[in-house]
C-alpha cells in the first residue's frame, strides 16, 4: 500500500525557481483555453536555463530545425504544455526573458557602422526591453473590397521554422547559382524551381496566418484551411497584398527589434534590428 | 537562428567551432563542481544546475580550497 503512495521528492526545495512572470504579447486569448496555464495576473513563470538547457542551445542542428528552443521552452516555461504553438511574438519574449532569467544580464550585439565601417559593440538592457513590450490586439481583420474580412493572426513557431528554412535553402542555392561550371540552362532551371518553392511557402504561410474569413451580409464563415488556400490562389494581388502586410506587421509586435545606435568614431546614428535568436545566448 | 541561417558559409564555420567550444567548457565546468564538491552533487543534479547556482557553487569551492591552501591559486 505504502507503494501506491506518491512520495514528494525530498530535493524539491532545491529545484529552480521562477526568476520571473511575464506577460506575453499576445496576452491570453490567442491560444486554446487549457493550452497555457497563466497565473491568475495573465502572466506565465520564467525559470533559468539549467546547464542542459545551455548545452541544447549550442548544438547547430538542434537551433536549424528548432528542437533545441522546444526543449529550452519546455524546460524553462513549464506552464507552456506545447511549445510550438507558441506564436513568433510570443516566443521572442519568452527567449529574452529566458535570457534574462539566466543571466541576468545585457544583450551584447556587434554592428559596423553604416558610414565609417568601424565595428562598434553595443549592450542592450533585457529589462527595458522586457518593460516597453507591445501587445497584441484581440484580432486584426483585414476588410477587402468584396466585402470579406480577413481575420489574421500572426505566425506560429512551426512557420517561423519554415520561413527561416525556407531562407537557409534559398540563400544556399544563390551561392550555388554563383559557381562558375554550371551552364546557363542550369542556372534558369535552379532559379524557376526557386521561385516556385518561394511562392508555396508564401502561400502556405499566408494561409496558416488567416484565423477564418468572413462575409457576415451572405452568413459566409470559413475556417477550413483547403478553402482558404483555394481562396487565396484565386484573389487579386493586392488583395493578397493587404493580408500578407497585416500578417507582417502583426509578427513585429512584441519586443522592440529596432534600436537607436550611435557610431564611437564618427558620431553618426542610425536605426538598427536586434537580434533575440539564441545565437546570441552565449 | 536567425543568424546561422543568414551567415556566410566562413563565418557559419567559425560560429559552429565556438559552440563546440562553448559546449566542452560547460562540460568541464558541470564535471569539475562534482568533483570538488566530493560526491555532494551527482552528475545529474549538475546539469541541472542554473547559470546563477553554477557561479556560486564555483565561487564557495575556490573560497573553500583557498582557506585550506592560501597561497594557492583559484582551481576553477
Amino acid at each position: 500500500m505504502d507503494n501506491m503512495t506518491p512520495q514528494s521528492n525530498p530535493l524539491k526545495q532545491y529545484f529552480r525557481t521562477f526568476k520571473m512572470y511575464l506577460k506575453v504579447p499576445s496576452g491570453t486569448s490567442y491560444y486554446p483555453e487549457g493550452s497555457i496555464d497563466f497565473t491568475d495576473t495573465g502572466e506565465i513563470g520564467v525559470l533559468p536555463m539549467t546547464g542542459k538547457d545551455e548545452l541544447a542551445l549550442k548544438n547547430p542542428d538542434g537551433l536549424l530545425n528548432g528542437e533545441a528552443m522546444i526543449e529550452v521552452l519546455k524546460s524553462c516555461v513549464p506552464a507552456v504544455k506545447n511549445p510550438r504553438i507558441l506564436l513568433t511574438n510570443d516566443i521572442d519574449a519568452l527567449i529574452t526573458a529566458i535570457r534574462y532569467a539566466t543571466f541576468n544580464d545585457t544583450l551584447e550585439t556587434t554592428l559596423n557602422c553604416p558610414k565609417c565601417g568601424v565595428e562598434n559593440t553595443f549592450k542592450l538592457n533585457l529589462q527595458y526591453a522586457l518593460d516597453n513590450m507591445e501587445y497584441l490586439d484581440p484580432e486584426y481583420v483585414v476588410n477587402l473590397e468584396s466585402g470579406l474580412s480577413i481575420f489574421v493572426k500572426p505566425h506560429s513557431f512551426p512557420d517561423v521554422l519554415r520561413a527561416l528554412q525556407a531562407q537557409f535553402e534559398q540563400n544556399k542555392l544563390a551561392r550555388a547559382v554563383e559557381s562558375e561550371t554550371l551552364t546557363d540552362e542550369a542556372r534558369s532551371n535552379i532559379f524557376t524551381n526557386a521561385f516556385a518553392k518561394i511562392a508555396i511557402t508564401r502561400y502556405e504561410l499566408m494561409c496558416n496566418g488567416i484565423v477564418k474569413v468572413v462575409d457576415e451580409a451572405n452568413n459566409i464563415n470559413v475556417t477550413d484551411k483547403k478553402f482558404i488556400k483555394e481562396f487565396l490562389q484565386n484573389i487579386d494581388k493586392k488583395s493578397l497584398d493587404k493580408i500578407e502586410d497585416l500578417i507582417e506587421e502583426i509578427n513585429k509586435i512584441g519586443i522592440k527589434k529596432t534600436f537607436s545606435a550611435k557610431c564611437e568614431k564618427c558620431n553618426h546614428t542610425w536605426q538598427s534590428e536586434i537580434d533575440f535568436n539564441p545565437v546570441n545566448f552565449s | 537562428m536567425r543568424s546561422l541561417i543568414f551567415l556566410p558559409p566562413e563565418k557559419l564555420s567559425d560560429l559552429i567551432e565556438s559552440y563546440i567550444k562553448d559546449g566542452i567548457s560547460l562540460r568541464e565546468q558541470i564535471v569539475e563542481i562534482c568533483y570538488f564538491m566530493q560526491g555532494g552533487v551527482e552528475l545529474n543534479t549538475a546539469w541541472g544546475m542554473s547559470f546563477e547556482d553554477r557561479e556560486i557553487a564555483v565561487k564557495i569551492i575556490n573560497k573553500r580550497l583557498k582557506e585550506k591552501n592560501p597561497g594557492g591559486k583559484e582551481y576553477m
